[in-house]
């Protein structure tokens, strides 16, 4: 939102080329810089990226374990991008979250090749690229559609979301990233809540969570002390990735959005209120996951999601009867984009579908359309050739024709 | 999208908000394009409009604005006919716990702490600075969004004051402004809060999701409620429509008339 300074827009833009910054690229949708998630398929579901500016929240599956991946790879995709790191946890000890980090992959293309179906009717770039003899194989198959010929020209559905431009990385999960690779890297870890037990100091307004104080306290110096206020003049101008695990939680002091005589606690609301404002002026982006089966109603839940700007709910199968439904027996739960930043538009980027669902690989996290939706809309995205059904234009052969149109007789 | 809105609202675009308050009671997320209608208007009437973000900071409807044919940064800096108070910063200043020097003149801490005064005293000191640039048009405030404040800790008891006090100095007072207040509820949150507005505005604007859920050609339903008042005498009525949302644009039709269907 503000990659503009307001007042000096015109000098910041010649300056700051928005290419030139590490690990981004500009929206092709609303003209935002855009970051990656980590994970390809992600980036696509919320609109090509995460704009810089926002914050991201993750509502946590049950037990918090594909939540804390994807913070992870959130804080890999930083690390191999040379963007700023600011982790924080009242869990466990941050550095332990960055010693785990997955390990990047070596030739990603590869994997990207092989995800991607030729046939698409979109990749026409990718069948340049295509050798002769998988050109060849890609015939082959065609030609050998005996029953179904009808479909030969049809695309071939992709279930798996992929864009053509490389943007963001693989990783893989058995592997730990590199000790170089993350002495390289500028990572900055806030005090841990638990540690910090001392309640000395207050908040100026009354009643106010002191821990969340503290942390968005951090954050504002860890920006002013980067360089990545919008503000602020930097010859070489990075992106700050904010990772905030399990906000929410009851060791950061919060009791499922009440305070001790059972009235609503307003403290995480205006955190995340708070921490919109101070990002909306900063190169940083912020993803947060909230065990949201925590608090005690969705009302809350809901209520909190509407003061962040990307907001995904994951759904795990893990210890719930889907698990053993055939139907998602390839998955390991369900993935809710919740809401979407309206940023300089009416509307948010439209998904095909809201219906996804994850796996978890060792090579790859990936989401996946579940269903397609039915086909209704006025604006039909199953392109029909003029061919198919009425083919008046062409002169027909007579009975029994089978180039001729059902029309004819 | 101007001539659309206002052809729905059956309104003349050159003064349209009228001394009147409006709500805009928004129960889906979708309800924003009516926030840069307003801007628009304004903007287009050359009226004084002093704006409380709230939930958005100013790039945001600069460069929505900029996309429907204003520009907000002009008409801020050099024409001095918009007052854009940056609520979303001011809070987010509030959050800290170091006092800095800037908190004293802070209208939202003591807002925060459950002080109107302060705050109302901000608005008046703006409306004074529009008077300045001698208009023929009454100026407009557009508060967006007054959730954010019961998010933050205000109670619904102060803001009912608050809105009570605007109100006072902005419809009721010799100025004859308008005030649009733009509010996002929740489904299940009839709160008082929303009940004292639904019955003080003038014009109670409200939008809701699609009931049988998410649809790509049909983005949610509005309905306006015109009521008499003692500085509007007219008909009461009420109007339906539905919408579809574009980049820059909005389409309105009657229920169950979107081209989708049809």
């Amino acid at each position: 939102m503000d990659k503009r300074e307001v007042t000096s827009s015109f000098q910041k833009r010649a300056k700051v080329k928005i290419g030139q910054i590490p690990g981004t690229r500009p929206s092709l949708y609303n003209n935002q810089l855009l970051i990656s998630t980590g994970i390809p398929s992600l980036d696509n579901v919320v609109g090509g990226g995460l704009a810089v500016g926002t914050v991201f929240l993750v509502d946590e599956d049950v037990y918090g374990s594909y939540a804390r991946i994807m913070l992870k790879y959130f804080i890999a995709e930083g690390i191999m991008t040379k963007q700023s790191i600011f982790l924080s946890s009242a869990q466990e000890k941050t550095i332990k979250l960055v010693e785990e980090l997955p390990a990047p992959l070596e030739d990603p293309t590869a994997s990207v090749k092989t995800e991607e179906s030729p046939s698409s009717a979109v990749s026409h770039n990718q069948n340049q690229d295509l050798k002769p003899s998988e050109d060849k194989t890609k015939k082959q198959e065609e030609e050998n559609l005996k029953i179904a010929w009808r479909y030969r020209s049809k695309p071939k559905v992709k279930s798996s979301i992929v864009s053509n431009i490389k943007f963001g990385h693989y990783y893989d999960l058995t592997k730990t990233m590199s000790t170089e690779n993350i002495a390289a890297a500028d990572i900055s870890h806030a005090p841990s809540p638990v540690d910090l037990c001392c309640t000395a100091e207050s908040s100026i307004i009354p009643h106010m969570n002191v821990h969340y104080c503290r942390l968005l306290d951090d954050i504002r110096s860890r920006i002013e002390a980067g360089k990545f206020g919008t503000a602020q003049q930097t010859d070489t101008r990075n992106i700050l990735r904010i990772g905030i695990h399990s906000i929410g939680s009851p060791l950061w002091g919060e009791m499922g959005g009440l305070k001790s005589d059972g009235t609503p606690d307003p403290s995480l609301s205006l955190f995340l209120i708070a921490l919109r404002g101070v990002l909306r002026s900063a190169f940083a982006v912020a993803m947060l996951t909230l065990p949201g089966h925590l608090f005690h109603d969705d009302l809350m839940v809901n209520q909190l999601s509407k003061l962040c700007d990307t907001v995904i709910k994951l759904d795990s199968f893990a210890g719930s009867d889907k698990e053993k439904n055939p139907a998602f027996k390839e998955y390991h739960g369900l993935l809710h984009v919740k809401q979407l930043p309206r940023l300089n538009s009416f509307i948010p980027a439209q998904p095909e579908t809201s219906d996804l669902a994850f796996k978890l690989r060792r090579k790859k996290f990936t989401v996946e359309k579940l269903h397609l939706p039915p086909e209704l809309s006025d604006t039909p995205s199953r392109t029909q050739s003029a061919g198919d059904v009425f083919s008046l234009s062409q002169p027909t052969s007579g009975c029994g024709s089978t180039s001729s149109s059902k029309l004819s007789f | 999208m101007l001539a659309q809105i206002c052809q729905f609202f059956a309104v003349d675009s050159s003064n349209f908000p009228k001394n009147e308050l409006v709500f805009v009671g928004d129960k889906s997320s979708d309800g924003g394009f009516l926030i840069h209608y307003f801007i628009n208007l304004c903007q287009k009437q050359n009226r004084p409009l002093c704006f409380v973000g709230l939930s958005q900071s100013f790039n945001h409807y600069n460069s929505v604005a900029q996309k429907l044919g204003t520009n907000l940064l002009s008409a801020r800096d050099e024409n001095k006919n918009l007052i854009f108070i940056e609520g979303l910063k001011l809070i987010s200043e509030c959050v800290s716990l170091h006092s800095g020097q800037f908190n004293e003149s802070n209208p939202f801490l003591s807002l925060l702490k459950g002080d109107s005064t302060q705050f109302v005293n901000t608005i008046d000191a703006s409306l004074a600075n529009l008077a300045k640039i001698q208009s023929p048009n009454a100026p407009v405030v557009i508060v967006d969004d007054l959730s954010v404040l019961l998010r933050s800790g205000a109670t619904p008891k102060d803001i009912i004051l608050l809105v009570n006090s605007l109100n006072n100095i902005i419809t009721l007072g010799p100025t004859k402004g308008s005030l649009i207040i733009f509010s996002s509820l929740d489904k299940d949150e009839e709160n008082e809060l929303c009940a004292f507005l639904s019955h003080l505005c003038s014009v109670k604007i409200e939008i809701t999701n699609l009931k049988s859920g998410y649809c790509k050609d049909v983005h949610g339903q509005i309905e306006v409620l015109w009521k008499d008042s003692l500085l509007n005498p007219r008909e009461p009525k009420t109007t339906h429509s539905q919408f579809k949302l574009f980049d820059k644009s909005v389409e309105l039709f009657a229920l169950g008339m979107s081209a989708a269907v049809l």
